[in-house]
């Protein structure tokens, strides 16, 4: 064995992995000697030898016997997390005709294994295997289920755990678990392997990974039993220009945070691309932000700023705009499922309303982000007094609160946990449910009821209520994620201490997961990306600088516009998007703005400003004042046909990843066709209007709209066609709407670059 | 000719909604059959009213008037409309003129100003702008809800930028304050809108502008009926210190402390006051605006000078407990003596409050909260605790009857109810808020009594059609309002209502609610002679065991809105208009002839029926419908009947049966009428319309019972006719009752075309049948309230009458 770990180790080229490796293999070396022999002869026990042979070769995953109904008969746990299960079902049902201890080969396991039997499943193993033999072992020595003493694993190590690798290159992978009776084992042969981007690098059943051609980060999920390990790798766009430190000169005039970007940017060997214009910058800000087009005026007023620190009294300027709070209220609406669908708008939109305007108000004094989402989490009493608690009419069972809270606040998704160990994360069953039994107690009551959501109930703690483990059955004490039990009296609501726990700086999740969905927003991905899928085989794309981001954000209490300007101060928030010739393939790592395409709500906003006519929102009971915009909107139950075309989340999950910005053609055919912008392009008080009736020339004109709709003033070029166009028509305001129109429908109007 | 039934009239709007004591206001009303509008009716009668052109009027409010909350009803053709709340106020008013929409339309108004405005159309938003000196303290508050009015109001403030530096949504229920310092010298405006957007004629308010001294709630927050006693007032712009000079015990220096770091979002001024409640615990004439949940606080109307509105302080006629001290752990609870009431404050949200009590073996307890009803944002619990405070004896949650139905809810959160010591001892009682925010709360103030099971009731009528609605009566015709009753503490047996001081002309015969019985149908007659005029109707309630209590008025609020609400009136008005097109009468005690006993007194019980005889008087000679009768107001467990007395016939009858189960004691009952009557427009017959009219109280006494009857399940249900059949049954005895009993069938007016042969049996005998022949030319069908009967003699006399409905058809 050590020998060829040694073997495995020189077939790498790169001095540095061969010196770390070195000092493993005297490391396992040590614990080999002493241990691993004694361990060799043993027989093979159930939980540690046979289950990860069953995973291995795919038996128990979810397409064939762990699937919740198994297959054909035969069902065994998911990934085999409970062996208890696996044995029963292996060896005493359907009469124990699986096993022939007399003769292990006549097993209708092996020889459905190998295909010496029909089998669904194919051939899934060779007779001269090792695998083979162990399971053949394992039962000629009578089969024997798992024991009350038998050591399990308690965690797995990858070898090696980091790499730079080249393209077109291999890579062995080694993993050893740790065992409970202090054991340490190399489990490779046991361990099941799984790359996150087949496009940048592959891995093969021995933990073999080949990379590909294209640069890029990866990692490799290893899982051996319920333990899960991660390989990560990154392999540098431009091997030659990559290098993994910044002088201290370089250092020094840098922010933490660009100082991790800028090392994040020489690791993959990119360079960034050159910083966006003043022009393009204030529009970027102000859309992301404000969630609104920057005026001509500001424009203008901005460009001829001489100012050094401009960028940021912009930034300054634009989180105290009442627009901030409320495109950010849309934005957190939507994560928070203030949801008006689905029953009588007549009777809830006082809910939805009083709620989006509690989230702005929070968002406008700044309220911290720890005590906002704790008002949110422990939200009692009736909407009038306590708005939060329409969170609670919008999420109403237990799955629900669970998976709402770790997704929004913690950027975990648990869902799988529900029914099953998750598969690719350490979450189990246990977890879950004991997350849910911190909301065992949620009451409602009173309301003037709609069939299934009461307008006004109530929120409250229950003196009873309990989560039961589906599985044991057992009673589940309310406990955080990875956390111990919550020490509570009766009269404690344990909601209170998971606002405690979740929001104490240490915690592991939270503040990153704030910093992490603001960084995305800001920069179109998240340094974890999907934003609410922390784990450990997600990795962040610059560790250190999500680190960085979260440590700022505990570090100032809370303060979201702090982390807002630390953010939009970066030195990657001001990049240009145009790639140069290095950083072209990255998509990770913010060495240039990455272009997306306006939100709904906002492009909507943005062609009622642009052409100086307000969008007629329909809605009851009331009327909504002329001049709303649709980041005003209290909830998503208005009907408007452009913000579902364009995308608007119907809120009913709590992942961001329910807005989409993906092209449709019926947002080509709403361009084209959609009344309401026809009746905005026509209006009688509307821009398009004074256009056609101005004195002004068509050059002066020209200027203003591409100031207006591109935020930047024409090149000649653009000037002399535009112009042209506007003189060979005969209907002034015709020609004016056909230009205006088809700027509208241009790309650079449509995304945020 | 008005024929027929009173339309209902209800004021939709006033406005404006207020005035200033000693002054004259122009007041325009509006709603749906105020036909012939002659005044207006305040529930101050010294508001004196003018009527202007068609639903306009002039009022003059004396400046004795006291501030506070009245009712407002609109007097024409149909009577009096339902209330509306009309406001006195101190400070000088202003009306609102639109356009007021944007910032550069926004009216100009001084500080200390009362706007009376109204939101008219969806989308529509009020502006007014007012100056302020850097650091001044100003309140605005809108009201709206308190008005009865249909806003859902929000108002903001911004600055001269027009950014807005203020916003609130709710803070009195859903009327909003919000109490600004201006951070700098200049004008500043406020904006008034509708959550939803919403606005109509009815979207009426009033809007504070205010540098006054205001107050919001008291600690404690209930005082001993007529004992001078010392309350701290949280408010804003109080004078810094006491009035009355009090001196400050440690205790209270300690909670001055605590109040001021707690309320960081509004910072409270607060004052420690004393003053003098009136003896009584309460008067219908004060002018405060109770909700339908809040029959029973008691509290009188306490004026904090400079303050434009009274502030509610509950009256309690035992001790006064303030729970100064720290009593969150049941090592710290605080020791209280029976009875008390104790003023508490629940600042953080999961703040956990210990008494305790000493109680004997089998002592009885009752322990009622009121957090919710006072005003106050909690959702209260109690538990008793033994003393060790671990193990849990008993959890009083929210009060879940809903008397007043949808119209007058009645249910509410504050818990209460009735503990038996289970030993000699000394236990804990708990109380906590079970919806507690994460930030601490001043107002989270709550009282608690703890009393011995000292039985006690409150009244309040409410019209019967489920509408806002005022008691109107024609000449010559009755009209029915229910009496609601709200039991303490153990009361169960009958309540007496009676009429004090009636107006000549008008009747108002007594009623009883029975035991367990919570709503009843309470009569108005006006005779054929009395002349049209608005009066008071003054009722009061007893029992055998407590004294006379005061009926109070009540109204729904919004009938058909989505969240229709009721509230208590100022005192029950009454109006005499119209004339009634018939009327019914009831006599529940009609005598019948009995073979062996002669002329039959009726006397009732468990088991047995209550016939009820029903005399029409149809006063159009043109009149000749069939008149369809039924019961109203029957207590639960009596199921309820219908008949008809055919056209052209004056009397009828409806029997009811009283089950077994029937608690014994005194019940009220009416009948109610429906038929239709001819209306002649212009000389020519017109279409017949529907009209209801009541019977006078039906009022009977429930006896204990000698025996109860039953008839064979498997008994025939029909008969043909000419044969006969025989009904087995049994007579069970009970109370002692050993004499002799008489069967027979018989019905109210006799039955017809069938006979039947009872037996009569002495001593132990319980069971027997009775044969029953159908002539050959009997009706078809069933017969109405046909019964097997049977008296029972005591000493030759017929004292004990049982009976129970026979299911019967005859066929052919």
């Amino acid at each position: 064995m050590r020998r060829k770990l040694v073997r495995s180790v020189t077939m790498r080229n790169n001095t540095e992995n061969r010196r770390s490796a070195m000092r493993l293999v005297f490391a396992v070396g040590l614990v080999c000697a002493g241990i691993c022999g004694a361990e060799a002869a043993s027989p093979a026990r159930f939980a540690t030898d046979i289950v990860p042979i069953l995973t291995k070769h795919g038996c128990n995953s979810g397409g064939c016997h762990g699937k919740a109904t198994g297959r054909n008969g035969f069902k065994l746990s998911l990934f085999g997390f409970d062996p208890k299960f696996d044995y029963v079902s292996l060896v005493t049902e359907a009469r124990g005709r699986r096993l022939f201890t007399s003769d292990p080969d006549r097993s209708l396991l092996l020889q459905k294994a190998v295909g010496r039997i029909p089998h669904g499943g194919g051939r899934r193993l060779e007779r001269d295997s090792a695998d083979y033999a162990v399971l053949r072992d394992w039962i000629r020595r009578g089969a024997v289920g798992p024991q009350a003493g038998d050591p399990v694993a308690v965690g797995i190590t990858v070898f090696p755990k980091q790499q730079v690798l080249g393209t077109n290159v291999t890579q062995p992978l080694r993993v050893f678990a740790q065992f409970s009776n202090g054991v340490e084992r190399n489990v490779t042969d046991r361990s099941v392997f799984e790359a996150n981007d087949p496009q940048i690098a592959g891995v093969d059943e021995d933990g073999l990974v080949t990379t590909a051609a294209v640069g890029g980060q990866f990692a490799i999920l290893v899982r051996y039993g319920d333990s899960i390990g991660v390989f990560q790798a990154t392999v540098p766009f431009h091997p030659d220009q990559a290098s993994g430190n910044l002088t201290a000169s370089e250092a020094a005039g840098l922010s933490k945070i660009d100082g991790h970007l800028l090392l994040g940017w020489r690791r993959m060997g990119i360079r960034p691309s050159k910083d966006a214009s003043d022009a393009t910058f204030i529009r970027r800000a102000t859309l992301d932000i404000c969630g609104t087009l920057p005026t001509a005026k500001e424009i203008t007023s901005y460009t001829s700023d001489r100012r050094q620190d401009k960028r940021a009294r912009l930034i300054d300027r634009l989180l105290e705009r009442d627009e901030y709070a409320g495109y950010f209220a849309s934005k957190w609406s939507d994560i928070l499922q203030n949801r008006g669908s689905g029953y009588s708008t007549r009777q809830q939109r006082a809910g939805t309303t009083l709620f989006s305007a509690w989230i702005r108000d929070s968002l406008a004094e700044n309220k911290p982000y720890d005590k906002f989402v704790s008002e949110i989490l422990t939200a009692t009493g009736r909407q009038d007094q306590n708005p939060p608690t329409i969170w609670y009419r919008s999420v109403r069972t237990t799955p629900e609160y669970v998976e709402s809270i770790a997704q929004a606040f913690l950027g975990v998704r648990i869902q799988c946990a529900q029914c099953h160990h998750h598969p690719a994360e350490r979450w189990s069953q246990a977890d879950y449910y004991s997350l849910a039994a911190v909301f065992a107690r949620i009451g409602r009551k009173g309301g003037f009821a709609d069939a299934e959501v009461p307008t006004d109930e109530i929120i409250y703690l229950k003196h009873e209520g309990q989560v039961v483990h589906p599985r044991s059955g057992e009673v589940m004490k309310p406990r955080p994620l990875g956390g111990p039990d919550f020490k509570l009296s009766r009269f404690d609501d344990p909601r209170r201490s998971l606002a405690r726990w979740m929001t104490a700086p240490e915690n592991p999740f939270f503040a990153r997961t704030m910093a992490n969905r603001m960084w995305g927003h800001f920069m179109g991905r998240g340094i974890i990306h999907p934003i609410d899928d922390a784990r450990s085989t997600n990795p962040p794309s610059n560790p250190e600088l999500l680190d960085e981001l979260a440590r700022e954000f505990v570090a100032g209490k809370y303060d979201v516009k702090h982390l807002i300007r630390v953010i939009t101060n970066s030195a990657a928030y001001r990049l240009a998007a145009m790639p140069n010739d290095s950083n072209g393939d990255d998509v990770r790592n913010f060495a240039r703005f990455y272009p997306r395409r306006m939100p709904a709500e906002v492009l909507l906003d943005g062609m009622s400003q642009v052409l100086d006519v307000p969008t007629v929102f329909p809605g009851g009971p009331g009327t909504f004042p002329s001049g709303t915009k649709a980041i005003d909107l209290p909830d998503e139950n208005v009907a408007i046909n452009f913000l579902d075309v364009f995308g608007r989340p119907a809120r009913t999950s709590a992942c961001e990843c329910e807005r989409t910005d993906a092209p449709a053609l019926a947002q080509a055919l709403e361009l084209v066709g959609s009344k309401e912008i026809q009746r905005k392009l026509t209006a009688k008080e509307g821009f398009i209007e004074k256009l056609a009736t101005n004195e002004i020339s068509h050059t002066e004109n020209v200027r203003n709209i591409f100031l207006r709709v591109m935020a930047r003033p024409p090149r000649a070029e653009e000037t002399k066609v535009a112009v042209q166009f506007l003189d060979g028509e005969s209907d002034r305001g015709e020609a004016y709407r056909s230009l205006v129109w088809s700027l509208l429908a241009t790309n650079e109007f449509l995304f945020n670059h | 000719m008005a024929m027929g039934q009173l339309p209902n009239p209800v004021l939709k709007t006033v406005f404006p909604a207020g005035g200033q004591a000693g002054s004259t206001v122009e007041v325009a009303v509006s709603g749906s059959r105020l036909d012939g509008l002659t005044s207006l009716v305040f529930s101050h009668p010294e508001i004196v009213v003018k009527a202007l052109e068609k639903s306009r009027f002039e009022i003059t409010i004396p400046a004795e008037v006291p501030t506070g909350h009245y009712d407002v009803r609109a007097l024409g053709r149909n009577g009096l409309s339902s209330p509306r709340t009309f406001v006195v106020g101190a400070g000088k008013e202003f009306i609102e003129a639109e356009p007021n929409n944007t910032a550069s339309d926004a009216q100009a108004v001084p500080l200390n100003v009362t706007i009376n405005g109204r939101i008219d159309k969806g989308g529509d938003e009020d502006r007014y702008r007012f100056s302020a000196k850097k650091g001044q303290r100003v309140v605005i508050e809108c009201a709206s809800e308190r008005l009865d009015a249909r806003l859902r109001a929000v108002i903001e403030v911004h600055d001269a930028d027009g950014k807005r530096v203020a916003v609130n949504r709710g803070f009195f229920g859903i009327d909003p304050l919000i109490v600004f310092d201006a951070p700098a010298d200049g004008s500043y405006v406020v904006r008034v809108f509708d959550l939803v957007f919403s606005g109509s004629a009815d979207h009426v308010y009033r809007l504070e502008i205010d540098t006054g001294p205001r107050v919001a709630f008291a600690v404690p927050p209930v005082v001993q009926a007529g004992r001078t006693s010392r309350v701290t007032l949280y408010g804003w712009n109080l004078p810094r210190r006491d009035l009355a000079a009090v001196g400050s015990g440690e205790e209270t220096s300690l909670r001055e402390k605590r109040v001021v770091e707690s309320s960081t979002r509004s910072a409270y001024d607060h004052i420690e006051v004393e003053i003098t409640p009136p003896k009584e615990l309460r008067s219908a004439q004060t002018p405060l605006r109770l909700r339908s949940s809040q029959v029973a606080v008691n509290a009188f109307a306490y004026r904090f000078p400079g303050s434009s509105a009274p502030l509610a302080i509950g009256v309690t006629d035992v001790p006064v407990v303030a729970a100064l001290s720290a009593n969150h752990s049941s090592s710290t609870a605080r020791e209280v003596s029976v009875p008390c009431e104790i003023s508490g404050q629940l600042i953080a949200g999961d703040e956990l409050d210990y008494y305790t009590v000493n109680a004997k073996r089998g002592e009885v307890l009752w322990i009622e909260a009121l957090g919710e009803r006072i005003g106050s944002p909690v959702d209260l619990d109690l538990s008793i605790l033994d003393a060790t405070g671990k193990r849990e004896l008993a959890r009083f949650s929210d009060e879940k009857r809903n008397i007043g139905g949808k119209p007058f809810p009645t249910r509410h959160l504050d818990p209460s109810g009735r503990w038996v010591a289970p030993a000699d001892g000394r236990y804990l009682i708990l109380i906590r808020n079970l919806i507690g925010s994460l930030d601490d709360d001043p107002r989270r103030v709550y009282r608690l009594s703890v009393r011995r099971e000292v039985p006690d009731f409150d009244l309040a009528i409410l019209s019967r059609n489920n509408a806002p609605a005022s008691l109107n009566v024609s000449r010559g015709g009755r009209t029915v309002v229910d009496v609601l009753a709200f039991r303490r503490r153990g009361l169960t047996g009958s309540i007496r209502v009676t009429a004090k001081n009636l107006p000549a002309g008008i009747e108002c015969p007594d009623v009883w609610l029975g035991p367990g019985v919570n709503r009843v149908p309470f009569t108005v007659t006006a005779s054929d002679r009395v002349k049209p005029f608005v009066g008071m109707l003054q009722l009061v309630g007893e029992t055998e065991s407590t004294g006379l209590r005061e009926v109070y008025g009540g109204t729904a609020i919004g009938a058909g809105a989505p969240l229709a609400t009721g509230r208590l009136t100022m005192g029950i008005p009454i109006a005499v208009v119209g004339e009634a097109p018939l009327s019914i009468a009831a006599d529940g005690h009609e005598t019948r002839k009995h073979d062996l006993y002669g002329e039959l007194k009726v006397r009732h019980s468990p088991g047995s029926i209550l016939d009820v005889a029903v005399h029409v008087d149809r006063k159009d000679p043109g009149h000749n419908a069939d008149v369809e009768i039924t019961g109203i107001g029957l207590p639960s467990a009596i199921r309820n009947q219908t008949a008809t007395i055919p056209a052209g016939k004056k009397k009828g009858y409806i029997s009811f049966y009283l089950p077994p189960t029937l608690p014994t004691g005194t019940y009220t009952i009416a009948i109610q009428a429906t038929t239709t009557v001819p209306v002649s427009t212009g000389g020519k017959p017109g279409k017949p319309k529907t009209v209801t009219v009541f019977s006078d109280p039906v009022t009977f006494e429930v006896h204990p019972a000698a025996f109860t009857l039953e008839i064979d399940r498997n008994a025939p249900k029909t008969i043909r006719r000419g044969e006969y059949l025989q009904v087995k049954f049994t007579g069970r005895r009970v109370n002692g009752f050993i004499n002799k009993m008489h069967t027979e069938m018989t019905a109210p007016g006799g039955v017809i075309g069938l006979r039947a042969r009872g037996t009569s049996f002495v001593g132990q005998t319980d069971s027997g049948s009775l044969q029953i022949i159908a002539n050959e030319n009997a009706p078809l069908g069933k017969q109405p309230f046909v019964r097997f009967y049977a008296v029972g003699v005591v000493e030759d006399q017929p004292v004990f009458h049982g009976s129970v409905f026979l299911d019967l058809e005859i066929v052919e």
